[in-house]
């Protein structure tokens, strides 16, 4: 673990790249070959209802519900539904939601309790996911859907169908974590349930956490500067400091989107994710 | 005739899609019959980078997806959102950004979100603040029951005011305004500083959400563990006078006519039930479990009403007379005027200590990193303290030699002591650390009434969150000058064994009569 600590995060996330590039490249012979496309239906007066999770995001928290477009392309309509977070388990309901596709995305923004230490983040985050809600009534957010949203659409837009797409971008993501395809959507997990998908999702969580937040200071532990440094730019810049967390993580999907990296090196995030995942 | 209007409204709502198509993400294609709704957002005024944005509502509340969003661009909380077009009257309207803490003046160092249910018929102005958010629950769960929206308005607001024990208003709570001069604006003010005396804003928000979601479904407020808990950090914080600095930041953010919100504070802190009523016996001190926590276990009767204390008595220790136990000392230098007080020791001498921390800034000036509340006190650099300059570099070997020499020969340390008087030699803080060990009055005398009379006047120059790092920040610069700690305070003799005292750190200063 303590590696992490001096990882330069350039280093980190080209590892990342890296790491993404090798999984893409052992794929991308399936991406492209289908055109079938999944039938739109609109969803007609639907309750929805989930949680969302880093940690559980804390009461007050808002999560937001994008309509997309009737073609099926997950492009966004403009129409938009709001909803807060109604417990410290992070529960949130949208009722009476009528769309024109079953396709929507779904971006949560708020402070969560952190695994470690039971507090409150110091930053707000934000979580996305990409659902399709026809067949159900619940939907939570968390961090292995945000990881494979960017993805999921990358692929989607090179012509595949949204099943196939989700399914690709999960089982490389599981990958990353060295964890064999769990064959859940990540929309069904829970960190509080006990399957073993739900475990891994708690798991890979409590890593994010550390990542983005550290152990004590809220900090960016794998930024190359220490703790000290973090910690005083947060109070001096509290609103800087948290918009770098949120890049961070959103780079991180980013990163895990992508296609062609082979210029960086992998062995540091395999050496990371080693440690935290491979033990077991 | 609910189920009925959905139905409607879901014709209505493909309707408007069909008219939507190419609508773009915030702002409408249309422009005939188009608006500008605007107002105030406040926690305390949501600044600047503030994300404002309004879900269009049908008469059931549900959402029509239509949404409309700008960023606030000044750090009053004022926020307008331009051509709007909206197929309903009613609107979810939502503030999520940074605001100016009314306690601190500051801006608050983490987001917070407030929700506000309005009705736009005949009005474009509606603000957003805490009681708009309180009040939302309920609304939508009494038109979920099938009540008119603006019939539920009425009855939340009325409710919500009578959770806090406070009489309906006549202004709908979305007209209210922080910086306003009406009776209700002074009742939101209350409420608003209420909510917001606590650690953090994790805390604040869940805090909102818990009375919020607690009136939801009958309209009263039944969780007495959080009504008692924020009485008791009301009552404290009123203690310690930290709502008056509210005042002050006000008309920093531009209000001219700040009605009386202190009363509303009071009203709701005391009495908060039986065993809370007002107190008769003045200066009484008694043990409480209220707060659950071993740092407030004791209050202490003050004004009528019970208040927190944190001084050496206990229950059943009478009150200190204070009548002809002070003397003053006249610090020529500035002119700061300290109370001292005498203290028999040992020998049949009398040491005369001052009686609160030494404030006076020195020629050289003062590290950035030292501490200074007025009326508290304020820290030295310990070169400093011992009368050098801040810079080590510049002491010289015959400075250096001399005061080793007075210490080895007990002689007093001026150091930034005024004249006639110096830093506390070793004897003298090993006999004051006897005598207070067992003598809570000359504790009292020494530590906590100064803490008092100069508690209400705590102001600080650096960010803090909430007022209890205030709070603390000052105690404990106190306690720091008092004996508690007066091992690590004891600079002057950094020969001695104990190692934890450094010269290069800061220390608080209380100078002794030579």
């Amino acid at each position: 673990m303590f590696e992490l600590y001096n990882l330069n995060m350039k280093k980190w996330l080209g590892a990342a790249l890296a790491l993404g590039a090798m999984m893409v490249a052992c794929s991308t012979e399936m991406a492209g070959t289908s055109e079938e496309s999944e039938g739109v239906v609109a969803i007609v007066d639907k309750n929805l209802a989930g949680v969302v999770q880093k940690g559980p995001f804390v009461t007050g928290s808002s999560i937001v519900l994008k309509e997309t477009s009737a073609e099926g392309n997950f492009r966004p309509t403009g129409r938009m539904f709001y909803a807060t977070i109604r417990s410290d388990s992070g529960d949130f309901q949208i009722d009476g939601l009528n769309l024109e596709s079953q396709y929507v995305r779904l971006e949560a923004t708020g402070y969560y309790k952190r695994e470690k230490t039971a507090e409150n983040s110091v930053c707000q985050v934000s979580l996305r996911a990409l659902s399709d809600i026809n067949n159900r009534e619940q939907i939570n957010v968390n961090v292995l859907t945000h990881l494979e949203y960017d993805r999921t659409l990358a692929l989607i837009k090179k012509g595949m169908s949204f099943t196939e797409a989700k399914k690709q971008a999960r089982q490389e993501l599981m990958k990353t974590f060295y964890y064999d395809d769990l064959a859940e959507d990540s929309e069904n997990l829970n960190i509080n349930n006990s399957g073993d998908a739900d475990k891994a999702l708690k798991k890979i969580s409590t890593f994010v956490d550390h990542i983005l937040f550290g152990e004590e200071y809220g900090t960016v532990h794998c930024h190359s500067r220490d703790y000290k440094a973090y910690f005083t730019q947060y109070e001096e810049d509290p609103e800087k400091y948290c918009e770098e967390v949120q890049n961070y993580l959103d780079n991180f999907a980013d990163i895990l989107a992508g296609d062609d990296y082979e210029r960086f090196d992998s062995q540091m995030l395999h050496d990371v994710l080693n440690v935290w995942f491979r033990e077991d | 005739m609910y189920k009925g209007y959905k139905q409607i409204s879901v014709l209505f709502v493909l309707g408007m899609l069909l008219a939507a198509c190419s609508q773009n993400d915030s702002s409408s294609a249309l422009s005939e019959g188009s608006r500008t709704i605007y107002g105030t957002s406040q926690k305390g005024p949501f600044v600047k980078g503030t994300e404002v944005t309004l879900y269009g509502m049908d008469e059931g509340l549900i959402q029509t997806g239509t949404h409309f969003s700008t960023e606030i661009d000044n750090n009053r909380g004022e926020y307008t959102l331009e051509k709007i077009n909206l197929e309903n009257r009613y609107a979810w309207l939502v503030a999520n950004g940074y605001y100016i803490d009314e306690m601190t003046g500051d801006t608050s160092t983490q987001k917070i979100s407030l929700n506000s249910l309005v009705d736009l018929q005949n009005r474009d102005q509606v603000n957003i603040n805490v009681l708009t958010h309180l009040s939302f629950d309920r609304i939508r769960y009494l038109v979920k029951q099938g009540q008119s929206v603006v019939g539920a308005k009425r009855q939340a607001e009325i409710e919500v005011m009578a959770a806090f024990g406070f009489s309906e208003l006549a202004e709908s709570f979305d007209q209210l305004d922080i910086l306003g001069s009406a009776e209700g604006d002074a009742k939101l003010l209350a409420i608003s500083v209420m909510v917001l005396t606590a650690a953090n804003v994790g805390d604040v928000t869940s805090r909102m959400a818990r009375i919020a979601m607690d009136l939801e479904k009958d309209g009263s407020w039944d969780d007495t563990t959080l009504i008692q808990q924020i009485k008791g950090l009301v009552s404290m914080a009123n203690h310690d006078g930290v709502y008056k600095k509210v005042k002050e930041n006000l008309v920093k953010l531009g209000a001219t006519d700040i009605p009386d919100f202190q009363k509303y504070l009071d009203k709701f802190a005391s009495p908060w039930d039986s065993t809370w009523e007002h107190c008769s016996n003045e200066n009484e001190v008694k043990r409480t479990t209220h707060f659950n926590d071993s740092l407030y276990s004791h209050v202490i009767c003050r004004d009528g009403i019970w208040k927190y204390y944190r001084g050496p008595r206990d229950e059943g220790d009478p009150p200190v007379d204070t009548t002809g136990k002070y003397g003053t000392l006249v610090d020529e230098r500035d002119g700061h005027v300290y109370k001292t007080l005498d203290i028999k020791m040992e020998s049949g001498r009398i040491a005369t200590w001052m009686a609160s921390l030494l404030e006076y800034e020195p020629p050289s000036g003062v590290k950035k990193e030292a501490r200074y509340v007025p009326g508290v006190g304020r820290e030295y650099f310990g070169y400093q303290a011992l009368g050098w300059p801040i810079d080590r570099n510049l002491v010289s070997e015959d400075e250096n030699a001399e005061i080793w020499n007075k210490m080895l020969y007990d002689e007093f340390i001026q150091g930034v002591c005024p004249d006639g008087w110096h830093l506390p030699y070793y004897e003298e803080w090993n006999y004051l650390w006897d005598v207070l060990r067992d003598d809570y009055e000359t504790r009292e005398l020494l530590v906590y009434l100064q803490y008092v009379d100069s508690g209400t006047k705590v102001s600080l120059d650096t960010k803090h969150v909430g007022y209890y790092v205030d709070f603390e920040y000052a105690f404990s610069l106190l306690e720091g000058g008092s004996p508690y700690r007066f091992r690590v305070r004891n600079i002057w003799n950094w020969n001695e064994d104990d190692s934890v005292v450094h010269i290069s750190e800061y220390y608080p200063i209380r100078c002794v009569k030579d």
